[in-house]
């Protein structure tokens, strides 16, 4: 791990006047965190990569911030200030409001209030050098206008999205109420009935099966309302591979519900295919619900993790 | 196979996810759906998971996590679009394309060419190929051969084709020989062009068909033979018709109103009547000889043919001609008039010749009848070469008239020509590089001969 820091010294452009030990616990918090955590039997080879892959020149910067560097806090400020400005505004209603956020966070950043032992509690100890200073950056400004966002909303009742789907939701079916004008005939209802609950029987275990990718897609396309160039960029992957990947987990959706509905209950090809016709225009079913992973794990135990 | 959009599975997905969310706000508020606020991820690991700088491992259980938590997904999706990831991909995706797309190495191409999966198309389509090839090679020497056939088949019908020099060289010796063989042929008188010479007895009318439609048949006068296809020929301007005539018609089988081929031929018929027997001992000889002649010529001469090209063919077999016809005029000078020997043709074209000499071989073999001595084409050409001997020398040079044709002293028996008509482009260039050509192509008139610079011209 060392070697690893030194590496790591030697890969920036300005080290800062920093050593390898000044980067030692920083280095090893984070491979604790994001590597040995989740795979203690890595290798060294594995090891040296993802050491490798971290941001040296933002981490030795941070660093330096850290120990009290000046010019690094001035080159600090001086590369991320639009950064921080811009990404306020994104979460602002207005210039004012943006100025104040971008001013908190950088109070933030550089530890206004102490920490039990007495030193600065900034922010910047959170910085672990996996992605870039800058997106930390606007995460950090986005967490901290989201929180702001919860205070005030315990203040103000505001109207979601959802609310609206809601309201527009219960609207229409109570449209339909009114609407039917004849009672159905029971034996058709029963039957429509059964046929509803055994595809959603059906499409709940099809959607159980899926990976964690395949349902965060899912969720990024039909419950985000993403587009697919954007969900495939949370996934990491271009456009065109989040399409095939989507078009792949129809087919699979697809047979695995006429599988299931042939096999549990003994549905002809046919049957089932006509079924999921019907279903796939009045199906009323949560899928939400059907989406939930058998496992949540988490990926942390605390919101916030220091690496010293 | 390439799958496809699943209308109906996007349909059912969307309109669960509708119900799902109005579920969901609708129980539990907007907050629906979220873990634990401690199982959140933090500001660190949402941005690492956004840039996709993780670890494999990590990155796994934080997208399990990011599938059932909105919020942070929320926040994910949010930093991964404002640290613009979709560019960032595309660029990727870009290089990507060009790093396939980069010209590979000597190496790599040899190895691509080498692999086995290249090879299993190729070795088909090789073999293929290869195949191809040979039944073309094979298809074209038989169509190549049956062209030989046939343009042979022309030429023999043409008097005066004729066969390469080299050939024409080879058969010299034997042309010397001709008269003793007693074939000379009593229609060819040498050194008259008008003459018809004796043609391949053998030539069937399909055979003179052919030969009349193809483009160098164009160039051969009739054929005309004396004794053995018993064709009139219209008898030459110096011919007389006289009783000798009718004796040779009636030597040669032709009717009493066929005109005489030639009246020098008949003239010398009484004498044969004597020499008859030693001819036709002679005769039986010179057969034998000739058949060996005959396949040695048809093989040079096919050998020859195969490398030379159609017009050009067509053009040596013209020049040839001429020159056989100047070439039996010279010899017949230079061996004191045993001109019948050239009439008969040894040194013609190659397929006539050799069809001449096995007409002629028939005709020894026939006949005891057939009593042309060489004596007697000795005397008919020692008085028509007479009648003949004219010359004139133009600037410094002699030339020797034969028949309307004047001939250069120098040129010799065998020699190429090269014939050039009045009038045309070739002769105007050809006098205004060397004008000493045009006086003596204008003082002597009508055809003249001229050895210039080592080479032969024929003004026509």
């Amino acid at each position: 791990m060392r070697e690893g820091a030194a590496r790591l010294l030697a890969r920036a452009a300005d080290a800062r006047a920093l050593d390898a030990a000044a980067l030692l616990p920083r280095v090893g918090g984070v491979l604790e965190k994001y590597l040995l955590r989740h795979r203690p039997e890595a290798s060294v080879e594995e090891i040296d990569g993802f050491l490798d892959a971290l941001r040296a020149d933002d981490l030795c910067l941070v660093v330096a911030c850290e120990r009290g560097d000046d010019a690094a806090w001035s080159d600090l400020m001086e590369q991320f200030r639009a950064t921080v400005l811009s990404a306020a505004r994104g979460a602002s209603a207005n210039e004012g409001a943006a100025e104040e956020l971008a001013q908190s966070v950088w109070a933030d950043l550089y530890g206004l209030r102490a920490r039990a032992d007495g030193s600065a509690a900034g922010k910047l100890a959170y910085y672990s050098g996996c992605g870039s200073l800058g997106g930390w950056l606007r995460a950090v400004v986005g967490q901290l206008a989201v929180d702001r966002h919860r205070k005030s909303a315990r203040l103000v009742q505001t109207e979601e999205a959802a609310d609206f789907d809601r309201l527009a939701h219960g609207q229409h079916e109570e449209t339909d109420h009114f609407t039917v004008a004849a009672q159905p005939d029971p034996e058709h209802a029963f039957a429509e009935r059964e046929t509803s609950d055994a595809v959603a029987d059906a499409l709940a275990h099809a959607l159980a099966g899926l990976d964690a990718e395949d349902r965060l897609l899912i969720k990024l396309y039909y419950f985000d309302d993403l587009r697919l160039r954007e969900a495939g960029a949370v996934l990491g992957v271009h456009e065109a591979t989040a399409s095939r990947r989507l078009t792949r987990l129809h087919t699979e959706v697809r047979k695995r519900v006429e599988s299931f509905l042939i096999a549990k209950r003994g549905w002809t090809k046919q049957e089932a295919t006509r079924a999921l016709a019907d279903a796939a225009t009045h199906l009323d079913t949560d899928l939400r619900r059907m989406l939930v992973g058998a496992e949540n794990p988490a990926p942390s135990e605390r919101r916030e993790e220091l690496y010293e | 196979m390439k799958a496809e959009f699943d209308k109906e599975i996007d349909s059912l997905l969307r309109e669960g996810a509708r119900r799902g969310r109005a579920a969901a706000s609708g129980a539990t508020g907007a907050r629906a759906g979220d873990v634990s606020q401690s199982a959140h991820l933090d500001v660190d690991e949402q941005s690492a998971f956004a840039e996709n700088a993780l670890p494999v491992a990590a990155r796994a259980r934080y997208t399990a996590h990011l599938a059932d938590c909105d919020e942070c997904r929320r926040g994910v999706t949010r930093l991964a679009l404002a640290a613009g990831m979709p560019a960032q991909l595309e660029t990727r995706e870009i290089a990507t394309g060009q790093a396939e797309a980069r010209p590979l190495s000597l190496r790599e191409r040899l190895g691509a060419l080498l692999a086995p999966r290249a090879w299993r198309y190729a070795v088909p389509a090789l073999a293929l190929l290869l195949v191809g090839a040979i039944t073309l090679v094979v298809l074209m020497r038989g169509m190549r051969r049956d062209g030989a056939r046939e343009t042979s088949i022309a030429e023999s019908n043409a008097p005066n084709a004729q066969r390469p020099q080299q050939q024409q060289q080879a058969a010299q010796p034997e042309a010397h020989h001709a008269p003793q063989n007693g074939n000379a042929s009593p229609a060819a008188i040498p050194g008259d062009r008008n003459t018809p010479v004796a043609p391949d007895s053998d030539a069937s009318p399909l055979k003179e068909e052919i030969a009349a439609n193809r483009p160098g048949a164009e160039v051969a006068p009739p054929v005309v033979t004396g004794a053995a296809t018993g064709n009139a020929a219209p008898a030459p301007p110096p011919a007389p018709s006289s009783g000798a005539g009718a004796v040779a018609r009636q030597m040669s089988g032709l009717p009493a109103s066929t005109p005489a081929p030639v009246a020098e031929s008949a003239a010398v018929t009484t004498e044969q009547e004597a020499a008859k027997s030693e001819s036709g001992k002679r005769a039986a000889d010179a057969a034998k000889v000739e058949r060996k002649a005959d396949v040695f010529d048809e093989r040079q001469y096919s050998n020859r043919r195969e490398q030379t090209s159609g017009p050009r063919r067509n053009e040596q077999a013209r020049n040839s001609r001429a020159t056989n016809n100047d070439d039996s005029r010279n010899r017949a000078d230079n061996n004191g008039g045993s001109i019948a020997a050239t009439t008969a043709a040894p040194a013609a074209a190659p397929p006539a010749a050799a069809a001449a000499k096995r007409a002629r071989v028939r005709e020894a073999e026939r006949g005891k009848d057939e009593n042309r001595s060489a004596e007697d084409s000795e005397r008919i050409e020692r008085g028509r070469a007479g009648s003949a001997a004219e010359t004139r020398t133009v600037a410094g040079r002699r030339f020797r008239r034969q028949g309307d044709a004047w001939v250069d002293a120098n040129y010799s028996a065998g020699q190429s020509y090269t014939i050039v008509r009045r009038n045309s482009e070739q002769f105007r260039a050809l006098v205004a590089d060397e004008p000493g050509l045009r006086r003596i192509v204008d003082a002597l008139g009508g055809e003249v001969t001229v050895v210039w610079k080592g080479r032969a011209y024929r003004f026509r």
